[in-house]
């Protein structure tokens, strides 16, 4: 079981320091939500946590290993990353784009191992993308897309799974199903850090929640204390509201448009 | 198609094309049975043997470099010619000429990889700052006419009429009378050049899905862009520097053989490498074919098939690239 | 022979020559090896930079450096103070338009196809200068050079082709050279025009006898193996009319007496 932590973790981009000595814990078998307003720094928080991006000061470790220390490859196999609004080139098929999760795991010439097809073959299933195997991907809806390009990391196995608003552009029944999709993954064992901005979906499927501001941790801890519409309303600046429903808290953020 | 039935089919389809390359001329020629000794035989070995290498090994070249440009840039009209790599490479050749290196063929080949990998570098500069489709199209433009300009500015300054008039015939790019050892000098590092691409093919998978994303897959973008740099730098280079300026073969076989081998970059590399020997190889054959003592220049001939390509691929993509 | 003669008295008698002018600039490097052979050198305001290049022109370098040398542009012409620029028919359309706008006098030379109209063209320079007698006395000289190159007997099948694959044919001055000293021209056998790229590969399959070529040591290797003699045609000789005439010729009836029958 693994656990990706960064301590005092300083990311500047363009001089500017953008996340500002925040630390964190993702612990295994658990979801972990990132809040906070447009520009707070969660992007830049998630790539550095993913290792694509080399912090100002402070370091990323996974397992007491520093993420800048190992060999990109190994960092692959153990965290899978998936960007916010991927590009999707060419008409590859759907297939093709979720073996490209295998990549870390397979040698330089090497075919396609058994335990590759499977993993695959899984990561289908799970993202509910089998049907779609022999598409081209750049021809899909958005939902189908985005549920292609999360079984594209589901593939490689990641022990920690960061995903960067990954119900943008889904209707209502893609969320739930993507929201679903994390939670299993979760439950599997890994450590899944979440950006969200719909505030009733976070509160649905966090274990931990982090708010951010300017570039830091303004709260976090347990998601059930920390995402009160206290907090929340304080974050954002809006109003929030809280309703209990059968199937868990919904957190609207209101006020008067008129 | 299936990948290896594909690349079987182009392989025969390169075997008939090389035979026909070392049989057509102005007068045909069996490629087998020739009278050791007889006119036949030496033209055979001395003069079409040596030039149907070059076609097979720059055809190749440029075949598979285009589709690994189209990788890189994630764009159907990236090619040697169109980014101006073709035209560095033929300015480093002519600059080594100018200094006075045309009795030592080495050197102009050494510069002519040299002018190939400095453009590579350049492009590989505007990337690194995250250029867009229509910037990296025109940046070669820029580099192609900018190349181009440098070649005539030192042909205008050459010493005598007749080494300009040799400058100007090589630059439109032919295979019209080169010897063994100019397939010799040329054929080993378009090998080489070859070989560096294959690796990258992976990693150019990886990038269709952005450069972040290929990144968290444990791509090295910096050792890709490398092996792209030098084995489309040193390939094209070393064949530019023996035929001059040959274009959009890179432009078209990829497009050709997308539709049969597959979007994915990786798939596309060694179709695109076989499809495009078979191409030059053909196109080599056919310009030696018209009527008249002369040849049409081959890389003449080529830019008269490209261009409405290159312009019918803008038509189609239009509205796409931006 | 005597026809030509003729005709250049004819042309010697014609016309006085009015004031000569003083500051005469060529344009072409044909013109130039004209010029400086019947002009007083003071006369001589410029001529083309080719001639300050041994390897281009068939001019002394010793007697080129004497005169400016220019690059061809109107701006660089008028710089040089003119009274008469010589034209050539490759000078661009611009730069006599220009030259033409400013007011100079220009007179225009077309490329001579023929000894006879190489005289002419002497002649024709010679009267621009100043110096109709000159131009007779080049004419003589040309003449007898051309007596001293020729070959009476039987004709070796011969062909010049410069490395670059640049091959002179029908029509053209130097090739009329090669028959007077005595070699058959064989460009014509290989379907060449005039001024043709010839491949190398008929060349193979037909030997053209003697080679005449600029640089005999970067044959095509497999012309060597086919047992074609070269021998060197230096690539400033063939170009012009005129005096350096003479010295192709000179060069062709060398080559000739070397030709074992």
């Amino acid at each position: 079981m693994s656990l990706l932590q960064a301590d005092a973790l300083v990311v500047r981009r363009g001089g500017r320091p953008v996340v500002h000595g925040l630390s964190l814990a993702l612990p295994p078998g658990e979801v972990t939500v990132i809040l906070g307003p447009n520009g707070a720094g969660k992007t830049s928080l998630l790539t550095a946590l993913a290792g694509l991006s080399v912090p100002a000061s402070g370091g990323v470790t996974l397992d007491g290993v520093a993420l800048a220390a190992m060999e990109p490859r190994a960092r692959a196999r153990r965290i899978g990353y998936l960007p916010q609004a991927p590009d999707l080139h060419w008409g590859l098929l759907v297939e093709a784009v979720v073996a490209l999760g295998r990549l870390p795991h397979r040698g330089a010439f090497a075919g396609l191992a058994a335990e590759d097809r499977q993993a695959i073959a899984t990561a289908m299933r799970l993202a509910d993308v089998a049907a779609l195997a022999g598409r081209p991907a750049n021809q899909l809806s958005g939902g189908e897309r985005a549920r292609v390009l999360a079984a594209r990391m589901i593939a490689g196995q990641p022990a920690v799974i960061l995903a960067d608003e990954p119900l943008a552009n889904l209707d209502p029944r893609h969320q739930l199903e993507m929201l679903r999709l994390f939670r299993a993954l979760a439950d599997r064992g890994a450590a899944v850090a979440l950006v969200l901005h719909d505030l009733s979906a976070a509160a649905r499927i966090a274990d931990r929640a982090v708010l951010m501001r300017d570039g830091k941790a303004v709260r976090q801890g347990r998601a059930t204390e920390v995402l009160t519409p206290a907090a929340l309303s304080l974050l954002f600046d809006v109003p929030v509201v809280r309703v209990e429903t059968a199937d868990g808290p919904a957190l609207l953020p209101l006020g008067a448009i008129r | 198609m299936r990948p290896a039935a594909l690349a079987a089919a182009l392989a025969l389809l390169v075997a008939l094309a090389f035979l026909f390359n070392l049989s057509a001329g102005k007068v045909f020629i069996p490629p087998f049975g020739l009278a050791a000794g007889s006119a036949d035989a030496l033209i055979m070995a001395e003069l079409r043997l040596p030039r149907a290498l070059l076609a097979l090994g720059i055809g190749a070249m440029l075949g598979a470099a285009g589709a690994a440009l189209q990788g890189w840039l994630r764009n159907p009209l990236a090619d040697p010619a169109v980014l101006g790599i073709s035209a560095s490479a033929a300015l480093g050749s002519v600059l080594a000429i100018f200094l006075g290196a045309a009795a030592t063929p080495a050197i102009v080949s050494a510069a002519g990889m040299a002018g190939a990998v400095v453009a590579m570098a350049l492009l590989l500069l505007l990337v690194g700052g995250g250029a867009s489709t229509t910037m990296f199209i025109l940046a070669g433009v820029i580099l192609s006419t900018l190349a181009g300009s440098l070649m005539a500015l030192l042909i205008s300054l050459a010493p005598t009429p007749f080494a300009l008039g040799e400058i100007v015939t090589w630059s439109m790019g032919a295979l019209t009378d080169r010897t063994m050892a100019d397939a010799a000098r040329a054929l080993p590092f378009i090998a080489l050049g070859l070989a560096l691409l294959m690796p990258a093919a992976r990693a150019l998978d990886a990038l269709s899905l952005g450069e972040e994303t290929a990144r968290s897959l444990g791509v090295r973008i910096g050792r890709m862009q490398a092996l792209i740099m030098l084995g489309t730098g040193l390939g094209v280079g070393a064949g530019v520097a023996v035929s001059g300026v040959v274009g959009f073969v890179g432009l078209i076989v990829p497009h050709l053989l997308r539709p049969l081998a597959g979007e994915q970059p990786s798939a596309i590399i060694l179709p695109s490498a076989l499809g495009g020997a078979a191409l030059l190889l053909t196109a080599d054959a056919l310009v030696r074919l018209v009527p008249g003592a002369q040849e049409l220049k081959l890389g003449i001939a080529m830019a008269l098939i490209g261009a409405p390509f290159f312009l019918l691929l803008l038509w189609r993509h239009r509205g796409r690239i931006g | 022979m005597r026809g030509f003669r003729l005709l250049l008295l004819l042309f010697a008698a014609a016309g006085p020559a009015a004031a000569s002018p003083q500051r005469i600039v060529s344009m072409n490097p044909c013109i130039d090896q004209i010029l400086v052979g019947v002009a007083d050198a003071r006369q001589i305001a410029g001529i083309s930079h080719w001639s300050h290049d041994a390897a281009a022109s068939a001019m002394n370098p010793a007697v080129a450096r004497r005169f400016p040398a220019h690059f061809g542009t109107a701006e660089e012409v008028m710089a040089l103070r003119p009274d008469l620029v010589l034209l050539s028919l490759h000078t661009p359309l611009a730069t006599k338009a220009a030259l033409q706008r400013m007011g100079v006098q220009t007179q225009e030379f077309g490329v001579p196809g023929s000894v006879a109209e190489s005289h002419a063209q002497v002649l024709a320079v010679a009267r621009a200068a100043g110096h109709a007698e000159r131009g007779l006395a080049m004419v003589r000289a040309i003449d007898r050079a051309l007596l001293a190159s020729r070959h009476v007997g039987a004709q070796t099948p011969a062909l010049i082709r410069m490395s670059s694959g640049l091959t002179p044919g029908e029509g053209t001055l130097i090739v009329q050279l090669m028959g007077h000293a005595g070699f058959r021209n064989q460009s014509a056998a290989y379907g060449l025009g005039m001024w043709d790229m010839a491949a190398v590969e008929p060349l193979v399959r037909r030997s053209p006898g003697l080679l005449l070529t600029d640089r005999p040591e970067r044959l095509h290797p497999v012309l060597r193996r086919a047992g074609v003699r070269a021998v060197r045609f230096p690539g400033n000789l063939f170009a012009c009319a005129g005096p350096g005439m003479a010295r192709a010729a000179a060069r062709l009836a060398e080559i000739r007496r070397g030709v074992r029958p």
